[in-house]
């Protein structure tokens, strides 16, 4: 029996018939959980059709509420802390079928928390339309609110709301998020949504024409909106893209890298820092960090070559282990640990994918996440992962052997055509010949073609259209004879030409260049250290040297282009850089995530504790029945027959009152209902609950006596 | 407040229970209405009973004013009808040089006003004081009316041209409003059948007096209601204030209105309490008139009784 003073609603404007099914129904669609959608919109729509105009309390309300939360908590939760095990909450209606499954399913649910908003506060609204008010005390979603009535003792009525049309909204916002039926066709079904849902509470002032009319041109507007800021984005998004990291875009792909060569203007790379490197303490980090080689070159790109498919599965050292051998036999003293993001996707694996920049002599990978979905390495030395977006690893190094496959003559030593008379007169202004370099040690080699660029030629980020008396030159015989001058991509193809004309087998590398000390054992790198170089066959080692003659000089142009904001940037970066951690598993807070709930069921828990306790304790100091002072006959024996009516399907109806119900039960002709004992039954408990006298002990008596014959009557 | 004893509740139930029986002679089909009226009497109220043309308004106001043998006056409302022809006039008098009183039609036990949007807002509110303080004030003169004054007002709501509202002043004076409806098609033939050769008003006689009257509001004043079901009436009455397309909600007086009335019903019933089912049963006649609703949401169909009937689900019912 509710104590709660009586409340007052304004009136609730409800969706029109069949909308919320409607909605739900979209919702589903969209979101590829039709099942759920269609039985949540049939009970919807069920439940007024009913109306069992059931009396839930405030208390009522806020319990449901309540449970909502939690219930809503529980699902973040454990799709965040479990994303990496049991396939978080998709898995609940899809399974995970196996660990890649998995991990799929449980990043997709962290992801896609929104979509299951609607089931989520299924019972919230649920609640309200089975209510005799068909509102929600405003004061169930907010402890604040309840403790500043209390306070205020406000005397106005409860304030009141309508959940259905806001739930209507969010189903339509959690369709939203998840669209995979294309953009256009959630816009159109939005918009017939909304016009359904607005039809009904149209001002009648105006002809339905012009309503319609009035929200065409809304409609029409949201979408030029909606087209409008979708081309901002794809602006900002190619603008970004090409004033940041264009090299480092080209380099993700470990088959092919399109070089800037060739290009006019100025090349501009972002400060955003991309890789972040620990070392042990008094250690100095590598100087490159690699991921990937390329043997071909045609017109101004690179081309993996033979390595294209070479990818081969690395398996862990043991099954579980988190140790990865990229070099067998091989054990680098050195260690250096890695943070860095996986930008690509991989669509098969359903996971971030990208290139490892590792040392280029590195031999193995250590504390690899255990969330790494598959590890392989190719031909030229790239190590591709599939796993969690932010990779955090230990490499191990410093053996000098770069794992890369053995050179190929047809590749290592090719040179396009039209590349050959300028490196041939380059190799002329060198005083170099095939003849004369097989006669030189490679030290000497190596020292004669970086002491020639580094005399005659300088770094320079920007180039200027070429000379019309240039005639129709490659832009790389452009750098070599002309202008002498470009960037670290210039500089890396043309070494790379030119030993191989002189029969030393080359490739060419791309990876960073690491500098920038972020701490006491600890760097940083930024888009703008992206770096291309060369590596070159010792014959005598039998094994590929790293070579890089771009001019030292580079470091400190490339680093004068910072910003003044580079600080702040850098401060969002690692708070980025933090969030992705704890996102991706990678940090230890995670583990203090799944403990969450504790104290926050506590804290939900102590009040109701407490307030039990207080009741109980009240009970004692004032002893039974002080409480019905100012509401007589709430400890009527009327009531226990009342819950039993009730459960046997005789549910009282707010606009019925009590001798309607009792007409009602009546005409139902129970078998086990007996007439004349219910009305006297009836008659007692209403003159007991309110005539201000209530009953004689003798009339309470006889109540008590009645409600036990009807309710024996009523169990059997 | 006096108990009466069981004897006079007893005669004051068989008053009921004639005035009842002989108004059902006239009116056949209407004892739900005539139940209301016979409340609104119990209470001391006046009644406005709004329906079509030819549902037998003004013969239910006769068969009360026959059934009582109480003085009944009948005025029909006109748009030229003037204040004093309801309350009455000093009228010069050559023989004594002096001025007399003459008293209007107001002045009697059961008045049937008669099409009563039809007389000018000014000719309205001469009826205001009356109706609320049961005296009238005429040339400084403070008039008492009769211990039993019944107004029982009729208008037509198909007809607008040549009326006028009344106004929220007099509308909330009322203690109810009532409306007879059509009545079924068996009562109906019932109806031709017993007005063939004769009236049946003609052949009502008076079955109950003045002090009949008397005893029967003594009696319905001694039915309880406990702090619970005053609190009920508050709170139906207050959530008609400020509701949504409401401009204007119920007064306290209507809370007033609604508690005797519902004592009335709980007394007729047999009960010597208030209930809920009294309250509620009441709350629609005593209430929908006296809500002003706004432009717009009458625009959008919203009425006054439906508001009421929002308001009856919506707060919660003690049980």
């Amino acid at each position: 029996m509710n104590a709660n003073p009586p409340a007052i609603q304004p009136q609730s404007f409800a969706p029109p018939r069949l909308l919320t099914l409607a909605v739900l129904l979209f919702w589903g669609w969209q979101s590829g959980l039709w099942l759920p959608g269609l039985l949540m919109g049939l009970a919807l729509e069920t439940i007024p059709l009913l109306n069992p105009g059931l009396e839930f309390s405030q208390d009522d309300f806020r319990r449901v509420w309540n449970f909502c939360n939690l219930l809503g908590l529980a699902a973040v939760l454990y799709a965040f802390g479990n994303n990496d095990r049991v396939g978080g909450l998709g898995g609940l209606l899809h399974g995970a079928a196996n660990n890649r499954a998995a991990m799929l399913s449980g990043v997709q649910s962290v992801l896609n928390f929104p979509r299951w908003l609607p089931i989520l506060l299924f019972l919230a609204i649920a609640a309200q339309k089975a209510s005799a008010a068909g509102l929600t005390p405003a004061t169930s979603f907010s402890p604040f609110l309840r403790w500043y009535r209390q306070k205020s003792r406000a005397i106005t009525p409860e304030p009141m709301l309508d959940l259905s049309y806001p739930y209507l909204i969010l189903c339509l916002f959690s369709a939203g998020i998840h669209a995979n039926s294309g953009s256009q066709t959630y816009f159109m079904g939005m918009i017939l949504l909304v016009a359904w849902g607005l039809w009904p509470v149209r001002s009648c002032r105006f002809h339905p024409l012009v309503w319609l009319a009035v929200f065409g041109l809304a409609a029409v507007l949201a979408l030029a909106g909606d087209v409008g800021v979708g081309k901002m984005a794809d602006f900002t998004r190619n603008l970004s893209i090409q004033w940041m990291s264009r090299l480092l875009r080209d380099r993700t792909d470990p088959k092919q890298v399109m070089t800037a060569i060739g290009e006019v203007g100025q090349l501009k790379l972002s400060g955003a820092i991309e890789v972040r490197l620990t070392v042990p303490p008094g250690a100095a980090p590598p100087e490159y960090l690699h991921l990937a080689s390329y043997r071909t070159y045609h017109r101004q790109s690179w081309f993996a070559g033979a390595a294209r498919d070479d990818f081969q599965e690395i398996p862990p050292l043991s099954s579980g282990a988190s140790t990865f051998q990229l070099i067998p036999g091989r054990s680098g003293s050195r260690l250096v640990t890695v943070s860095c993001y996986l930008a690509g996707w991989s669509s098969s694996l359903g996971v971030p994918e990208g290139l490892l920049p590792i040392p280029p002599d590195c031999d193995r990978l250590e504390d690899m996440p255990d969330t790494v979905a598959s590890l392989q390495r190719s031909g030229n030395g790239a190590v591709l992962a599939d796993g969690p977006g932010l990779m955090i690893f230990t490499a191990g190094y410093g053996t000098g052997q770069i794992p890369e496959a053995a050179p190929n003559t047809n590749e290592d030593l090719a040179v396009p055509a039209e590349e050959v008379p300028a490196l041939n007169e380059t190799l002329r202004k060198m005083s170099l010949d095939k003849t004369r370099a097989a006669t030189l040690s490679p030290q000497k080699l190596e020292s004669l073609i970086a002491g020639f660029f580094d005399s005659r030629f300088t770094y320079r980020t920007w180039q200027k259209a070429p000379s019309p008396l240039a005639g129709h030159q490659t832009p790389l015989a452009n750098f070599l004879l002309i202008t002498h001058s470009g960037h670290c991509e210039y500089f890396a193809t043309a070494t790379v030409m030119l030993l191989r004309m002189l029969g030393v087998p080359a490739r060419y590398a791309v990876g960073f260049y690491v500098h920038e000390r972020s701490g006491d054992n600890s760097y940083v790198v930024r888009g703008r250290d992206a770096h291309a170089w060369c590596l070159v066959w010792d014959r005598s080692a039998a094994g590929w040297q790293t070579f890089d003659t771009t001019p030292a000089s580079w470091v400190g142009i490339e680093g004068a282009g910072g910003k003044i904001t580079q600080a702040v940037e850098d401060f969002f970066s690692w708070l980025h850089y933090q969030a992705a951690k704890i996102r991706w598993g990678q940090s230890s807070l995670r583990s203090y995530v799944r403990w969450l709930p504790a104290p926050v069921l506590l804290a939900l828990l102590a009040p109701m504790v407490f307030r039990r306790w207080r009741r109980v304790r009240q009970k004692v100091v004032n002893g039974p029945g002080n409480q019905q002072v100012f509401r007589p006959g709430l400890d009527s024996a009327f009531y226990p027959v009342r819950d039993r009516l009730v459960e046997l399907g005789h549910v009282p109806r707010v606009e019925e009152g009590f001798a309607g119900w009792l007409a009602r039960i009546l005409e139902a002709k129970h078998p086990r209902l007996p007439e004349r004992q219910l009305r006297q039954l009836f008659h007692l408990h209403y003159r007991c609950r309110f005539h201000p006298r209530g009953l004689t002990p003798g009339e309470r008596d006889e109540l008590a006596s009645l409600a036990a014959e009807v309710l024996h009557l009523l169990n059997h | 407040m006096t108990t009466p004893s069981e004897a006079s509740r007893v005669q004051a139930i068989e008053v009921f229970e004639k005035i009842r029986s002989n108004i059902s002679q006239v009116m056949r089909g209407q004892d739900a209405t005539t139940r209301q009226l016979l409340a609104a009497l119990a209470a001391g109220g006046h009644v406005l009973l709004e329906d079509f043309p030819g549902t037998g308004k003004t013969t239910l106001a006769k068969a009360l004013a026959k059934s009582l043998g109480a003085d009944f006056r009948r005025l029909q409302f006109t748009p030229d009808l003037l204040p004093s022809d309801i309350l009455g006039v000093s009228i010069f008098d050559q023989r004594d040089q002096g001025f007399h009183f003459h008293e209007g039609p107001v002045f009697t036990n059961i008045l049937l006003a008669d099409e009563i949007n039809r007389a000018s807002p000014r000719t309205q509110s001469a009826l205001l004081e009356a109706m609320g303080e049961g005296q009238v004030s005429v040339e400084g003169v403070r008039r008492n009316m009769a211990d039993l004054f019944f107004i029982i007002a009729t208008q037509n709501p198909v007809e607008f041209r040549g009326t006028y509202p009344l106004p929220e002043a007099q509308m909330d004076r009322f203690m109810m409003q009532l409306s007879l409806g059509y009545v079924s098609a068996e009562e109906e033939v019932a109806i031709l059948s017993g007005q063939k050769s004769t009236h049946p008003l003609d052949l009502l006689k008076p079955v109950a007096g003045l002090e009949d009257v008397g005893v029967l509001r003594q009696a319905t004043a001694s039915v309880r209601i406990s702090e619970e079901m005053k609190r009920y009436i508050v709170d139906v009455v207050g959530a008609t204030r400020g509701y949504r397309g409401v401009q204007m909600g119920a007064s306290p007086r209507a809370s007033l209105a609604l508690m005797k009335t519902a004592q009335a019903t709980a007394f007729f019933e047999g009960l010597d309490f208030v209930g809920p089912d009294q309250v509620r049963a009441m709350a629609m006649p005593v209430l929908g008139h006296r809500l002003v609703m706004d432009p717009q949401a009458r625009f959008s169909g919203e009425t006054a009784r439906g508001v009421v009937a929002e308001i009856l689900k919506k707060v919660r019912v003690p049980v």
